[in-house]
């Protein structure tokens, strides 16, 4: 019996033995944190064989060198395949350790893909079925080839990618700066079937600059935005927070900085078959910059500045309302989303065919209401 | 028989109900009904909420009838022995399809997002035997673990839903109440399932001293469940919008995956939340593994339970690992659940309490103890 009971607690002794263990233990060590992902459509000369579509570059930092070290601090892997998820498990056969990408900050897109829709098409599907990608994740276009970002060496930051999403994330101080997440993109492109305004990332040899913004419709690259149009851009969509904009007046250059600007959309009247639309725009904030020795301080003058301001406000969203509808005949500045949210009725009258009852009966108004609160420390 | 110490206090008996309704189906609930309804999806959840305050009064009504009883006892004084051990057997079959339908789309998820290379059967053996330790300790041991891990739960989630304000268009949920009025009704038993599980009470109220006592604490239940339900419908139709809801198969662990936290404190939530999220599932299994091998008992005419609990692992498992992939997982669920909820929900309580009054049964309070 004695001998019975012993073997039992043996057995279930032995039990810990086989239960123990841990499938999905990776060791920190083992990790590759890539930061950064670029996607490019590989070019003939990088071609193994003729089915090879992207070149994939991945940015991961070299741990020891971060802190002490001469060497570079980041390194970039690069791989040429017919798809996505092989190019990772490429890596593994490339390198001792297992990348992770968990923590990837940003995702840049070569113009060449920007210009296919069927390898965007494909490479978005892979990025967002792929679990261990997080969409939260920054998406810029990049002119030319996406690669050319990891050549870059930041003259101030010892990594890449959280300098750029540094730069990203300024978008709250400057207008012209614009922030979309992978996420925002998807969702997006989901709802205008393909249509896309994302920022345009330019890289020069010691620092990157986030300038302008490409244009997509039916996923397919059509243009690009300027920087300042981009800010307008912004303004149109509700998305700009801070930022300065500079008129003249007087023959001087002043300069009206804002850190709020809010944009409401309003259905004027339905008339013969158009829609007039008013886009009413309001923001407040200061003069900085005038001209020493005269005096800003002054009701009417204030007044008459913000008026130019406002001037300036609804010209240049005019021009660009006006290139959306005319040049790129694409609805990317929120005339579909309002309608389809507040006058869901109306719009299912012209959901047919919308694009060209957008460029044609769709008429745009904006009016602008500009408060300067404050001028700056002098008079 | 009950014994003396295995008493449900009303409090537990709420938490019972919201920890047995609130599954696995809140991960694609959102996607679910934007998918019928667009942007008013959680116009659908709203009614059947309501419509389920009636089905909980009905339980409540036809449990204190028969103090002291659970219904694959009471059903036998009913409608006879015979037709009444038929009827807690097809309830136990019901039961165990569940286990086996919950334990996997949890394991899929948990493969997905946690554990990448630990086997299939591995999380679910895990799953379901240590459920088997509570389900063995009787019923008071399962209240007593609902109501423990229901502030564990609720408590972190909540915060950590509220981070992800800074990710949402509240005027994506917009057009409101734009869908015509058929439609809404006609998508009702497509969702009725996602209120599963109040039928539970008809067992968990037998073994309250004051049957009555379970009218507030299942009507709060039910409010709380609704109101969760809309959180994370409305949530996620803002975070994303209508159409890109239906794209995800599980949006809420998307929207999860989109919050970050300022300051980059602790930089990714979902593995903490899936985490806690174990134990929402783990208290589902233990509630309804109870009444599973309780209704067995019942039905071999035993005095206990426990003796059943582990040999129902085995048929758990195998049915669990029936479906080849997500899909057919799904395409069964869709299948069975709408029926079978709306059966044991809805039908089976009605046409007791009908068949009880016409046949004026009373159950005197001291019998059965």
């Amino acid at each position: 019996m004695k001998a019975i009971k012993r073997l039992g607690a043996a057995a279930v002794m032995s039990c810990l033995l086989l239960l123990a263990g841990c499938w999905d233990k990776v060791e920190i060590e083992d990790r590759l944190f890539v930061l950064a992902i670029g996607v490019d459509s590989a070019t003939e000369a990088e071609q193994k064989i003729s089915e090879d579509r992207y070149t994939l570059s991945f940015v991961a930092p070299v741990v020891d060198q971060i802190i002490e070290g001469e060497g570079p601090t980041f390194h970039t892997y690069k791989t040429v395949e017919n798809n996505l998820i092989t190019s990772l498990t490429q890596l593994l056969e490339r390198f001792s350790k297992k990348q992770f990408f968990g923590h990837t900050r940003a995702i840049f897109f070569g113009e060449d893909i920007m210009k296919s829709d069927k390898l965007l098409k494909e490479v978005l599907d892979g990025v967002s079925r792929y679990h261990e990608l997080h969409n939260s994740m920054y998406a810029y276009i990049v002119p030319g080839r996406a690669e050319e970002v990891f050549e870059v060496k930041p003259m101030y930051d010892k990594l890449l990618a959280p300098y750029i999403a540094g730069i990203t994330e300024n978008s709250n101080y400057t207008s012209k700066a614009m922030r979309l997440s992978l996420l925002d993109m998807t969702i997006m492109l989901e709802n205008q079937q393909g249509g896309l305004v994302i920022p345009k990332l330019v890289p020069g040899e010691k620092e990157v600059r986030l300038n302008g913004a490409g244009v997509l419709k039916g996923y397919k690259l059509i243009g690009y935005l300027g920087d300042k149009e981009t800010s307008v851009y912004n303004w149109l969509m509700n998305k700009a927070k801070g930022g300065a904009i500079s008129i003249e007046y007087n023959n001087t250059p002043t300069v009206f900085r804002h850190f709020t600007f809010n944009r409401k959309i309003r259905l004027a009247k339905v008339e013969e078959g158009k829609i007039y639309l008013n886009y009413e725009m309001e923001t407040e904030g200061s003069i900085e910059e005038y001209k020493m020795g005269w005096k800003i301080l002054d009701n009417v003058l204030l007044e008459e500045i913000s008026r130019e301001v406002e001037k300036r406000i609804e010209g240049e969203s005019e021009k660009l309302i006006e290139k959306f509808q005319k040049q790129f005949k694409a609805d990317l500045i929120g005339v579909k989303d309002y309608l389809s949210k507040y006058q869901p009725k109306l719009y299912k009258t012209i959901e047919k065919d919308y694009e060209k009852f957008f460029t044609d009966s769709i008429v745009v108004e904006v009016t602008a209401n500009v408060k300067i609160r404050r001028v700056g420390l002098i008079k | 028989m009950i014994r003396n110490n295995d008493i449900v206090s009303p409090y537990q008996i709420a938490m019972i109900t919201i920890m047995t309704v609130i599954s696995v189906e809140v991960f694609s609930i959102a996607a679910d009904t934007a998918d019928i309804l667009g942007t008013d999806g959680w116009l659908v959840i709203v009614i059947l909420g309501i419509i389920n305050i009636f089905t909980a009064m009905v339980i409540v009504r036809l449990n204190s009838i028969f103090p002291g009883k659970t219904i694959a006892e009471y059903s036998q004084i009913i409608i006879g022995t015979v037709p009444g051990k038929v009827l807690t057997s097809f309830f136990a079959i019901y039961l165990i399809i569940v286990i086996a339908y919950v334990t996997r789309v949890f394991t899929e998820v948990v493969k997905m997002f946690l554990l990448f290379r630990t086997p299939t059967e591995v999380i679910m053996l895990s799953l379901i035997l240590v459920s088997t330790y509570i389900v063995r300790g009787g019923v008071e041991c399962v209240a007593r673990i609902n109501e423990l891990i229901f502030p564990i739960l609720f408590i972190p989630f909540t915060i950590v839903m509220l981070f992800g304000l800074p990710n949402m268009d509240f005027s994506n949920l917009r057009p409101i109440l734009q869908t015509p009025p058929g439609k809404v009704l006609a998508s009702i038993p497509r969702m009725i399932f996602s209120f599963g599980g109040i039928e539970l009470a008809l067992y968990y109220i037998g073994f309250m001293k004051e049957p009555k006592k379970a009218y507030k604490s299942l009507i709060i239940s039910v409010l709380f469940i609704l109101l969760f339900f809309v959180m994370v419908i409305v949530f996620c139709i803002a975070a994303f919008g209508a159409k890109s809801t239906t794209k995800a198969i599980w949006p809420l662990v998307m929207y999860i995956r989109g919050i970050s936290l300022p300051g980059l404190f602790i930089e990714r939530l979902d593995g903490v939340i899936l985490s806690l999220w174990v134990l929402t599932v783990f208290t589902t299994i233990v509630t309804v593994f109870f009444t599973a091998s309780y209704s067995i008992s019942k039905v071999a005419g035993t005095r206990e339970q426990k003796q059943y609990v582990l040999p129902l692992v085995i048929i758990i498992y195998y049915l669990a690992l029936q479906p080849g992939s997500l899909a057919e997982l799904y395409e069964w669920g869709n299948a069975i659940f709408p029926y079978a909820v709306s059966a044991f929900m809805y039908v089976v309580p009605v046409m007791l309490l009908i068949i009880a009054g016409l046949r004026k049964l009373e159950v005197k309070q001291n019998e059965g103890n």
